[in-house]
């Protein structure tokens, strides 16, 4: 029972994970249509951000992990998305992968391709004891400040008029853009808010590993996809939805295969991205503008 | 106030206008009727940046209006309501009213404009914190005339805003209309309902493969003979 | 007369595009230090490789992230047939019986590695060849990680991480070479096959043809397995001239050189595969050359690892954005043209025919100019 218990505690924390990095490709994809493979790549930069910085209090080190993931994030839409304004999908996925190739080795011109280890915090590497469960503080901070940012995220969203204006273009932007709503605006806050996702997540990532590499974002981003996926693309309810059941499906995978099986556990993953193109390409949630992105 | 002079425009390397000229006066409602392919969305899209000319020139007040994007074109004072009306199911009616106003800065005029246009649309003020998609396709209508006003313009655009409506829904739209132009606000028509859309104007232009087949007063376009099956293919 | 000269500048491509890499190679082969034979030996197997994913891509219009995965199959199929017996009992113990016995020659094993690719391929055609757009990259992508999975866990077989080692050297720039001609021959036949046509033709507007009831899954289907055929045979050959490897080689960067090689070149035409192939292989080796610290003058550049990938990445994007068709702007290789005779109103008419039409039959005029 207690071995259950802790499956759950992990499932609800890597599901939080998937959710945030799951949320930043929704965000820019509802809105554009773009999948921006480069978003593993903004955790990737906030990570070395971190390592970088020394050792400042937290709360520094989490404002300057965030401004420089949204400062990476901003750059990557003004020089190179703008420009393929209106370009296909796959065209758009394309360049992403090419900002996201670029930036890996940028990585590793400056910095080398090596782990390079750090740590975070004390405190966040201790765990609570409850009866014979062990509850590390990180979960309990990943889980939290994932609901706290869903939460602003909604309410931003709902109550403010630049929410109302990203809602509208994510449903018919030549209409928002016929109604004035201007495009740069929409599309660079859309990516400022993935940068900050990036950032937070970049944070939760480094404290839960300690270490960061160039490559450190190409996880995360394939998680992305498979929450985004399982839950319905452009679909921001979906998104987390997606992440939540991406977690319950991976920590379930790691705990209850088959011993010989458990390498396995990303092809089986991925099968069921296949699968969920093939049999409900919206994802489980329909998302509530009629357009079908897929 | 609006002036298109000799407009050229091409879908890639379709041309959809072959030379187009009209003009507008203010505080006039104009009518821009023809047949289905005849370029009439098409020239509403390019007074509003949606298409880019192949020539020819757009004046709005005096200035040029080409090279202009849709949201600099609409804080010139021009507002369009495409055809389809095109208003956001996923949002609610205040929210869709709200997106109107999104290029005033004067949030007081705005409120009390906001307040006028759910008088003249009752419907709205029920349905206001609904989802917009529960409304009827005339009251969507309403909803996307109501939505353009709010930035008010001072030249409005209509296409087509009777497509897909029940006649008594039409008359309920014109009646609305009607109520604009006594406000003094100027009027670019463009319907495939073109004896309704006629008599509703001032004058007319009528539209036929990508040229002006025809132009006139109200009584002069009714007056020509064979005018439905002629320029209309009726 | 009109007929033989349309029936040539049809076929025109094909033997010029195969002088062309001929040539290059063989320059560049005789002309180079041993490094510059490497590089030109990689470049033809990575051409290899473009043809395969053009086969798809260009001929269907979809993109494929993932058919570096069949690239993997075929090296590892090609690896363990060619490694012989009583190694692979001493390294890979548990291998099959069938596989554990067997031993192929270097054609024969690089062979199968299409023919077990291009099986893979079957297994997968219907279900992802009803995919289109987004969903068909992310798809395909998936596989790409599926088979990268498989290809680490699978121990008994691939030796899992670690991957194969101990294959026979055996591709020369010879080999690489033939392989690439035949490559070019394949694809060249495959898109002017009456199959090859029919799918171009439904590249263009997918949603209108299936609105007109024309379906191309079939031809899809057949395109994709041949490009996995292709991608096996690139592959084995890989893994022939690497001598050991693991699947991490055939993942992201193999992706996006091959991608980026199709991009550069122009996604619609086979000489796009070729010239964006050639390009970027002599461009990433200068680039290369420049990471490994260079002497300008009196400068010296110092050594900077990643330099090359920054550089590709770059060079990617900007033809994505200042010339999205690539270099060859989607066009086939033009039959030279001596202005002011039949070139002239071959040009014009192809031109009245509007769009792409003139750009994918360029040489094969609808009105006959004479």
């Amino acid at each position: 029972m207690a071995l259950f218990l802790q499956h759950v505690i992990d499932a609800i924390t890597y599901g939080s994970q998937f959710a945030l990095y799951g949320l930043g490709i929704a965000l820019i994809f509802g809105i554009m249509g773009l999948i921006n493979f480069a978003h593993g790549e903004l955790i990737m930069v906030g990570a070395y951000a971190i390592v970088l910085m020394g050792r400042p209090s937290w709360a520094v080190v989490v404002l300057v992990t965030i401004a420089v993931a949204v400062a990476f994030a901003l750059g990557m839409e003004r020089l190179a998305f703008r420009p393929l304004r209106g370009a296909s999908p796959p065209t758009l996925l394309i360049a992403s992968f090419a900002i996201s190739y670029g930036l890996q080795n940028l990585a590793i011109l400056i910095e080398g391709s090596a782990p390079k280890g750090t740590h975070v915090s004390n405190w966040l590497s201790e765990s609570y004891q409850v009866g014979s469960v062990s509850v590390p503080k990180l979960d309990i901070v990943t889980v939290a400040v994932t609901i706290a940012l869903l939460a602003a995220l909604g309410l931003f969203l709902q109550r403010t008029r630049m929410g109302v204006q990203m809602r509208a273009a994510a449903e018919d932007f030549r209409m928002a853009r016929i109604l004035g709503v201007r495009a740069n605006t929409v599309i660079a806050t859309a990516f400022g808010i993935s940068g900050l996702l990036a950032g937070i997540g970049a944070y939760l990532l480094v404290a839960q590993t300690g270490e960061v590499a160039p490559d450190l974002g190409s996880n995360p981003v394939l998680y992305a996809f498979v929450a985004t996926v399982l839950g319905g693309m452009g679909s921001l309810r979906g998104a987390v939805l997606g992440g939540y059941v991406f977690g319950a499906i991976f920590v379930g995978l790691q705990s209850y295969l088959p011993l010989e099986l458990r390498s396995y556990r990303d092809a089986f993953a991925f099968a069921a991205v296949i699968a969920m193109l093939l049999v409900r390409p919206q994802g489980l949630i329909v998302a509530r503008s009629v357009v079908t992105r897929v | 106030m609006l002036t298109i002079d000799e407009l050229r425009v091409s879908y890639g390397r379709v041309p959809a206008l072959h030379g187009v000229s009209l003009h507008v006066g203010e505080g006039e409602v104009v009518a821009l009727v023809g047949p289905n392919g005849a370029g009439k969305t098409t020239t509403l899209s390019a007074v509003f940046g949606l298409a880019q000319p192949a020539g020819g020139e757009i004046t709005f007040e005096g200035r040029s209006l080409v090279g202009s994007t849709p949201e600099q074109i609409l804080r010139r004072g021009l507002a369009l309501v495409p055809e389809g009306r095109h208003i956001f199911g996923s949002l609610t009616v205040a929210e869709n009213l709200l997106l109107g106003t999104t290029a005033r800065r004067d949030r007081s005029a705005a409120a009390a404009d906001l307040e006028q246009v759910l008088t003249r649309f009752p419907v709205l003020r029920s349905y206001y914190s609904s989802s917009a998609g529960n409304l009827s396709g005339g009251e969507q209508q309403q909803l996307a005339i109501a939505r353009a006003l709010l930035s008010r313009p001072r030249l409005l655009l209509l296409d087509e805003p009777s497509l897909g409506l029940a006649p008594v829904v039409i008359d309920a739209v014109f009646d609305a209309l009607e109520e604009l132009r006594a406000d003094g606000v100027t009027i670019l028509l463009v319907e495939q309902a073109a004896a309704r859309a006629v008599e509703f104007a001032d004058r007319a232009y009528v539209l036929r493969t990508g040229r002006v087949a025809a132009s006139g007063t109200r009584e002069e376009i009714l007056a020509m003979e064979n005018f439905e099956t002629a320029y209309l293919g009726v | 007369m009109a007929l033989a000269r349309t029936a040539l500048r049809a076929t025109w491509p094909l033997p010029a595009l195969l002088l062309f890499v001929f040539a290059v190679a063989e320059i560049a082969y005789a002309a180079g230090d041993d490094v510059t034979r490497g590089v030109v030996v990689v470049a033809l197997i990575n051409l290899t490789l473009v043809i395969g994913l053009y086969v798809f891509v260009g001929n269907s219009g979809v993109f494929s992230f993932g058919s570096v995965s069949f690239a993997s199959i075929g090296a590892y199929t090609a690896g363990l047939l060619v490694i012989p017996v009583d190694q692979k009992a001493i390294l890979q113990p548990d291998l099959p019986g069938f596989i554990a016995h067997t031993h192929f020659g270097s054609v024969g094993a690089t062979l199968m590695g299409g023919v077990v690719a291009a099986a893979v391929a079957v297994v997968f055609a219907v279900p992802l060849m009803q995919l289109t757009g987004i969903a068909a990259g992310l798809a395909t992508f998936s596989l790409l990680v599926i088979v990268r999975t498989v290809a680490n866990s699978w121990t008994e077989v691939t030796n899992g991480a670690a991957g194969l080692s101990g294959l026979p050297v055996t591709t020369g720039k010879n080999d690489a070479l033939v392989w690439a001609l035949l490559a070019i021959v394949a694809g060249f036949l495959f898109q002017s096959s009456a199959l090859g046509l029919r799918l171009r033709a439904s590249r263009e507007d997918d949603v209108a043809a299936r609105s007109l009831g024309v379906s191309v899954r079939m031809e899809r289907r057949v395109a994709w397995v041949v490009h996995a055929f292709v991608m096996g045979i690139g592959g084995g050959l890989y893994g022939q001239y690497l001598g050991s490897f693991n699947a991490s080689f055939f993942y992201l960067a193999l992706t996006f050189t091959t991608l980026a090689m199709l991009v550069v070149g122009g996604i619609k035409s086979l000489t796009g595969a070729v010239v964006g192939s050639v390009t970027i292989s002599f461009v990433a080796e200068v680039l290369h050359r420049i990471e490994e610290g260079v002497d300008v003058g009196p400068l010296h550049v110092p050594a900077r690892p990643g330099l090359r990938e920054i550089g590709l990445a770059i060079i990617m994007l900007a033809i994505l954005i200042l010339r999205p068709r690539g270099i060859t702007n989607g066009r086939e290789l033009p039959w030279p043209r001596l202005p002011g005779r039949s070139g002239d109103r071959m040009r014009r008419s192809t031109a009245e025919q509007g769009g792409d039409a003139a750009e994918t039959y360029a040489d094969v005029p609808v009105k006959d100019p004479s």
